[in-house]
């Protein structure tokens, strides 16, 4: 008769029980086995464990290469700021990307494509193309949104939305693909030390936009630059700036930008009630709010003197009644500067799922850019040159597809813009020697002697 | 001592688990719970229809590198048979003819200095060219104007070149169009200033028909 181990354990049981002492050898005999029973157990499943990990450790390894027929995040995927998606997770090699597989397996530089592939890009994305601008740049939201509508009547779908375009933000979006497109200054992005080869890289430059004017709100007891910084000894003036832009001219200038009110209307409420010093804005363009501030004459605008130190990422600027009547008299001119702004494409880096079908994105808008130069259509697009180079990387899509269109080499004019970087790049900038020399290399490329 | 073995690879195994949890945890990007998301709220109504009808996109058709080179004039017909005639004039005697002095000096309404420029506009000046250089042709303009009212007499001569169709095509600019009523006013204005060579620059303005 087969004993089970239940039976075996009973028997056990009742023999502990036959008498005290005998009892008592019995239990702690049975305490021993007991433990010795768990010491055995504890060890085989230590030792599973540690041969499930180990066994594991390999499995792990070998996720990190794409398996077939997927493709890798090699960054989280944010919606509306929400982490959807983590590191290293894998997604299908569907029809939205078709090209990055492709594009992960050969991490050597693409060649350039002949100008054919310029005329017939990759396939354009399927899913909703995203410009971002801020909200309180009018310029910048009219032009994104026109953007958009250029977008669509090539046949791709677009949206804008509002966001920041600083140069934390944008690299933000570049990591959280929460966007296509910014409408971002080059001012700031420029004047960014965090921002290294490799994010810039992923986030290149399609076009290089018009300037946008930044504007400085004070009281009129506030004649000018020195006299704000003046104010408040210690803790230094209230001042608000909303953009991008603004905040990296205020630090250019000397001041420290204080957090305001997200919106233009409220932060110029603010300074009509005296809780702040000055607002500065970028490209409030035909913005109601500052259109209709100011009405009393108490406020003006400062002006901003140029300096060496804007040269690079500002242009300069005058402003007169015509611009502001509620904030410049008649018989005023206030000198301001003006950031360069730029079309920028989000984590557009060599080896990005996103990079083949930005190719697409670059034709339509290239092809349909007569429709922004519409009377209708905001009137900085009208002093685009699309053609025109930025310190800062450039698309290839973008470069690929103005070069196509480029005639032949212009010795001259090479030598002209040779002479020019050359210039540019010396200390303290440009005298007027280098005028001179400029100017004559000018006159020679236009077949016209000075 | 078998029990102190059995402990020993039991606290290993702990470790080694503990130490591959860690290793293959999903990485937390450092600051993203401290930075604002990019996209707050959507904004900007945009129609959904496709875009309103402006003018008609007549670069469709037309292969892509080429359809947008600047160089598409933009100025209404107005007086061009007597601005024709006068290119004519000038291209045949090199001293303005008369006729041309009233337009010349009715065009030139900046107040110019004489004299070699300041160091300040000569700056302005060889900035303006740099971003010409570059393509940059707002802010060359932007520079150009500061230093024209600073007293450089060239940068008319340029900003005249910034809104010739002629130039901006030579440039390679793409997209932004000449305007050759403006080029000719700033033509002028530095020909009223002293600078000869504006003369040949309106003379061929009007050659090509604009």
């Amino acid at each position: 008769m087969k004993r089970s181990y239940f039976v075996d354990i009973v028997g056990q049981m009742e023999a502990s029980v036959t008498s005290s002492a005998e009892g008592a050898r019995n239990v702690g005999a049975s305490e021993r086995r007991a433990k010795q029973k768990m010491q055995n157990l504890a060890w085989r499943h230590g030792g599973v464990a540690l041969a499930g990990l180990l066994a594991l450790a390999p499995i792990s390894a070998w996720a990190v290469t794409a398996p077939n027929g997927m493709v890798a995040y090699d960054h989280p995927v944010f919606r509306n700021g929400k982490r959807i998606l983590w590191h290293g997770a894998w997604r299908a090699r569907g029809a939205k990307t078709p090209a990055a597989t492709a594009e992960r397996a050969i991490p050597t530089p693409a060649p350039s494509p002949p100008p054919e592939a310029a005329k017939s890009p990759a396939p354009p994305p399927e899913r909703e193309i995203t410009v971002i601008a801020e909200a309180q740049d009018d310029c910048a939201s009219r032009m994104a949104g026109e953007l958009v509508s250029t977008l669509r009547a090539a046949g791709l779908k677009a949206r804008a939305v509002a966001g920041a375009t600083s140069p934390s933000a944008l690299a933000l979006a570049v990591i959280g693909d929460t966007a296509d497109l910014a409408i971002a200054p080059m001012d700031a992005l420029l004047a960014d030390d965090k921002a290294t080869a490799a994010w810039r890289d992923r986030a290149p430059y399609v076009a290089r936009l018009a300037n946008e004017a930044i504007e400085i709100v004070a009281p009129r007891s506030i004649a000018d630059l020195d006299q704000l910084k003046k104010l408040r000894d210690g803790s230094g003036p209230t001042v608000v700036a909303q953009g991008a832009s603004a905040g990296a001219l205020l630090a250019r200038v000397g001041l420290k930008p204080k957090p305001g009110q997200e919106s233009l209307a409220a932060s110029l409420e603010e300074l009509a009630a005296g809780k702040i010093d000055a607002v500065v804005v970028a490209g409030a363009g035909h913005s109601n709010a500052l259109a209709d501030f100011g009405k009393d004459g108490r406020f003006h605008l400062l002006s901003v003197p140029w300096t060496p130190a804007l040269r690079g990422g500002y242009a300069p600027a005058r402003l007169t009644s015509k611009d502001r009547p509620n904030l410049i008299r008649a018989d005023e001119k206030v000198d301001a500067v003006a950031a360069s702004m730029a079309l920028i494409a989000i984590d557009a880096g060599q080896g990005s799922p996103r990079t083949p079908q930005f190719a697409a994105i670059v034709a339509a808008f290239f092809q349909k850019f007569d429709i922004l130069l519409a009377q209708n259509a905001q009137a900085s697009w009208r002093d685009v040159n699309l053609a025109a180079s930025a310190n800062w990387p450039r698309l290839p899509a973008a470069q690929q597809w103005i070069a196509s269109g480029q005639g032949a080499t212009d010795a001259s004019l090479d030598s002209f813009r040779k002479m020019a970087h050359s210039v540019a790049s010396t200390n303290g900038g440009p005298g007027a020697a280098d005028a001179d020399k400029l100017y004559e290399s000018l006159m020679r490329w236009r077949g016209t002697g000075p | 001592m078998s029990m102190m073995v059995k402990g020993g690879a039991g606290l290993l195994a702990g470790v080694l688990a503990g130490s591959l949890g860690f290793a293959f945890w999903p990485r937390v990007e450092p600051g993203v719970l401290s930075l604002r998301p990019a996209v707050e709220k959507p904004v900007f109504v945009v129609a959904t229809e496709a875009a309103r009808p402006v003018s008609a996109p007549s670069t469709a058709l037309i292969p892509a590198p080429s359809m947008a080179l600047a160089g598409a004039p933009a100025e209404p017909a107005g007086d061009k048979n007597g601005l024709v005639k006068l290119a004519a004039a000038l291209r045949s005697d090199p001293t303005p003819p008369s006729s041309a002095a009233p337009l010349a000096r009715g065009l030139a309404t900046a107040v110019l200095k004489n004299g070699a420029p300041s160091e300040q506009a000569a700056r302005f000046f060889a900035l303006g060219l740099i971003a010409l250089a570059d393509g940059d042709v707002a802010g060359a303009r932007a520079f150009l104007d500061r230093a024209a009212d600073d007293g450089d007499t060239r940068a008319l001569m340029v900003l005249g070149d910034t809104y010739d169709p002629a130039t901006l095509t030579r440039l390679g600019a793409v997209g932004i169009r000449g305007d050759a009523a403006r080029a000719r006013d700033y033509y002028a204005r530095a020909l009223t200033a002293g600078v000869a060579a504006a003369r040949q620059r309106i003379a061929a303005l009007g050659a090509k028909g604009n």
